[in-house]
């Protein structure tokens, strides 16, 4: 996959003086770079442009997060939320995917790098030391990509030493990408899992656009394998077309053909889902597009969701697939009702958040590196 | 703004040239009454064109109205002819907004024609709103298109007979297509949702089946129901919605039948209703009855206490 390189780059004045903003600076040449107090103004011709997504990928802004660097991750009540911490470093992803939800989520179209990382960290110590007692989840993958600009930020290089000194907190770095080269000769110390979003290769060749095939994917995930990385897997959209079944075995048999099983932290899947507002948003970014003419139904959360038996179709059988390789694995589903659950899994152990939560905190459960407190 | 008045022969005034003129979908009939009682109490506005003839800038409908009239000559007020087009276009959308609010194909006109003289920013930032739009980009590019629409949509959207944003999915449709589901909605006398229900419909079954949707339309359970003479307006657009929604969400029509199938065997008898979670998700059913007398309540709640072992519900339920 190339790497990102922006067209243009926007400092505000207030980063200036950040790691990251030198580790940008020194990795980028020959694009035009621009200093301002005010990135709004600044940023403000892209939203009229004819499609301001696309262009606002094109330009990198690092500023100020002047708000909260943790949040948890914005599940809704309505279904089981696993609990995730989301380290909100950066927003926006430079690869095209036609159902990302970022296209209405975001109230900004470029590439955003809140660069006040002496801040991020200044809070991450503050929220872990407080709460010594359980293991923190937290991912940078929500809102961005983890990795697509790590080669111009060298974001890893700070952060994963960070997590590795942390007795109660795992650092998940969710990616399409294969831009890992900064991961190796870092000390992670087993609490950096490095995730992948994966898809049947129909899906990823037509709806990903501009992000690694899946092999490429595999074969990242493979070195990280091999740097003593602990895995993880996010089966997430999954998406239903005539060969679903074909095409996620497909993948499922490229994954376990690398991948030992038992460096895998977690796999998650979840089923394709969108607010109703993104659909003429995608009808008009990506007309060639099929993924929206399938049986969906309001959700309990307003989301567009596949009517329940054919999600509970794909989790079941993508479960057993997947069991088919290890039953050890440890699966979960992402934003689902109890109900379905309990048919997927034939069980009633996972009635709530907090289940799911407790049991991907429990390190006994951990094929891989266990996460010492 | 300088004019001078003048008396102008109406054939040197050229109705065609709407270069300045916003207005769509009125009726002449109370101004010509007017017209004919107290004549033109206000002037048009005119301004002489690069070929020597008078464009209007303000009172179409009056030059319109004399000219049916028979009138020959009439007192105008001659806008300068240096004057530039932008503003001689202001002059005139001003001069509507003053008095009357634009229907939504003059909004849509009016946004079109000051994309000629101003960036979208500018028109969403200093004229949406006087337009009568929330001022966003998203707006603009919202009704832009109306405007682009055949005459007979634009009159049935003028009407409030087909809805704007149904009129907005039109658009995403064949020119084929798009008339013949405007045919259809528009005698079906569909309600706002309705109409919005059966184009989204429609335009994703051609989408996942790669069909057009008159191959949907001249499908022989269609027509049945289009032609079946025993059938009222209200019946037919009710069959026809339930025809495309079953074509739309084949298995949860299923589902649908099926549960209202499994209710037939619960004789829960009139009166009581047994509801699944609305589109199947959730857990939650729900049981919906009325009482008048203590003795039909306990006789409804014996009736509701014995179907908790029906195998068919225990099925829905527990799966």
């Amino acid at each position: 996959m190339d790497q990102y390189v922006p067209d243009r780059l926007i400092i505000h004045n207030t980063v200036k003086g950040s790691p990251l903003t030198h580790n940008v600076l020194n990795n980028l040449s020959g694009i035009p770079v621009e200093y301002t107090d005010d990135p709004e103004i600044a940023i403000d011709p892209i939203k009229w442009t004819r499609d301001p997504l696309r262009v606002g990928k094109r330009v990198l802004l690092l500023t100020e997060n002047r708000g909260r660097f943790l949040k948890p991750c914005p599940g809704t009540k309505e279904y089981i939320c696993c609990g995730y911490q989301i380290l909100n470093f950066a927003t926006n992803c430079n690869m095209e995917c036609s159902y990302c939800i970022l296209q209405t989520y975001l109230n900004n179209p470029v590439m955003v790098v809140y660069a006040n990382i002496e801040d991020m960290f200044s809070e991450l110590e503050d929220r872990l030391s407080k709460d010594r007692g359980s293991v923190w989840r937290i991912g940078t993958g929500e809102f961005t990509d983890s990795l697509t600009l790590d080669h111009l930020l060298g974001f890893t290089d700070l952060v994963v030493p960070y997590f590795a000194k942390k007795k109660n907190a795992i650092l998940e770095l969710k990616t399409k990408t294969d831009n890992i080269s900064n991961l190796f000769n870092l000390e992670h110390n087993g609490n950096t899992v490095v995730a992948w979003s994966l898809n049947a290769e129909e899906i990823a060749g037509r709806e990903e656009l501009l992000a690694p095939s899946i092999d490429e994917r595999i074969a990242a995930a493979f070195k990280c394998q091999e740097m003593g990385y602990s895995l993880a897997f996010h089966f997430d959209p999954l998406i239903y077309y005539a060969g679903w079944e074909e095409g996620y075995r497909r993948t499922l048999n490229k994954l376990f053909s690398r991948i030992d099983p038992s460096n895998i932290s977690w796999i998650s899947m979840g089923c394709l889902r969108f607010p109703p507002e993104l659909k003429p948003v995608i009808e008009k970014r990506f007309p060639k597009n099929r993924i929206l003419y399938e049986e969906f139904v309001p959700g309990l959360d307003g989301k567009q969701r596949y009517f329940q038996p054919i999600r509970i179709e794909m989790y079941s059988r993508m479960l057993e697939w997947m069991r088919g390789y290890d039953p050890g694995l440890r699966v979960y589903l992402c934003m689902e009702s109890r109900h379905v659950w309990k048919k997927v899994f034939k069980d009633d152990r996972v009635g709530s958040s907090a289940d799911l939560a407790a049991r991907l905190e429990r390190k006994d459960e951990y094929k891989g590196k266990s996460y010492q407190t | 703004m300088n004019v001078e008045y003048k008396r102008v022969d109406l054939r040197s005034i050229d109705l065609t040239d709407t270069t300045f003129v916003i207005s769509y979908g009125f009726s002449l009939s109370i101004l010509r009454e007017s017209i004919e009682r107290v004549g033109v109490l206000n002037p048009p506005l005119v301004k002489r064109s690069i070929h020597g003839r008078y464009r209007v800038v303000c009172g179409y409908k009056r030059l319109m109205v004399c000219r049916e009239m028979g009138t020959e000559e009439l007192t105008c007020a001659l806008l300068d002819y240096n004057t530039d087009e932008r503003e001689a276009f202001l002059i005139g959308l001003y001069d509507n907004l003053s008095h009357r609010n634009l229907n939504p194909i003059e909004r849509s006109i009016a946004a079109s024609k000051l994309q000629d003289y101003y960036p979208d920013r500018v028109i969403v930032e200093d004229f949406l709103s006087l337009l009568g739009l929330n001022p966003h980009l998203s707006v603009l590019q919202r009704v832009l298109p109306l405007s682009h629409l055949y005459g007979e949509m634009k009159d049935a959207i003028v009407e409030g007979r087909l809805d704007e944003g149904a009129a907005l999915r039109l658009l995403n449709l064949s020119e084929r297509d798009r008339q013949l589901v405007f045919r259809l909605v528009y005698d079906l006398r569909l309600s706002k949702n309705k109409q919005i229900e059966v184009i989204d419909s429609l335009r994703d079954i051609t989408r996942r089946d790669d069909c057009s949707v008159s191959g949907i339309l001249d499908s022989t359970g269609m027509k049945r129901i289009l032609k079946d003479k025993d059938l009222n307006i209200p019946q037919k657009a009710r069959r026809v919605r339930r025809f495309i929604r079953k074509l739309r969400y084949p298995a949860i029509v299923r589902a649908e039948e099926g549960f209202l199938e499994m209710t037939r065997t619960l004789n829960l008898g009139d009166g009581i209703r047994l509801a699944p979670p609305p589109s199947f998700e959730g857990d939650r059913y729900s049981i919906y009855f009325q009482f008048v007398t203590i003795d039909e309540l306990e006789r409804k709640l014996k009736q509701i206490d014995s179907i908790k072992d029906n195998k068919g519900l225990r099925k829905a339920v527990e799966g």
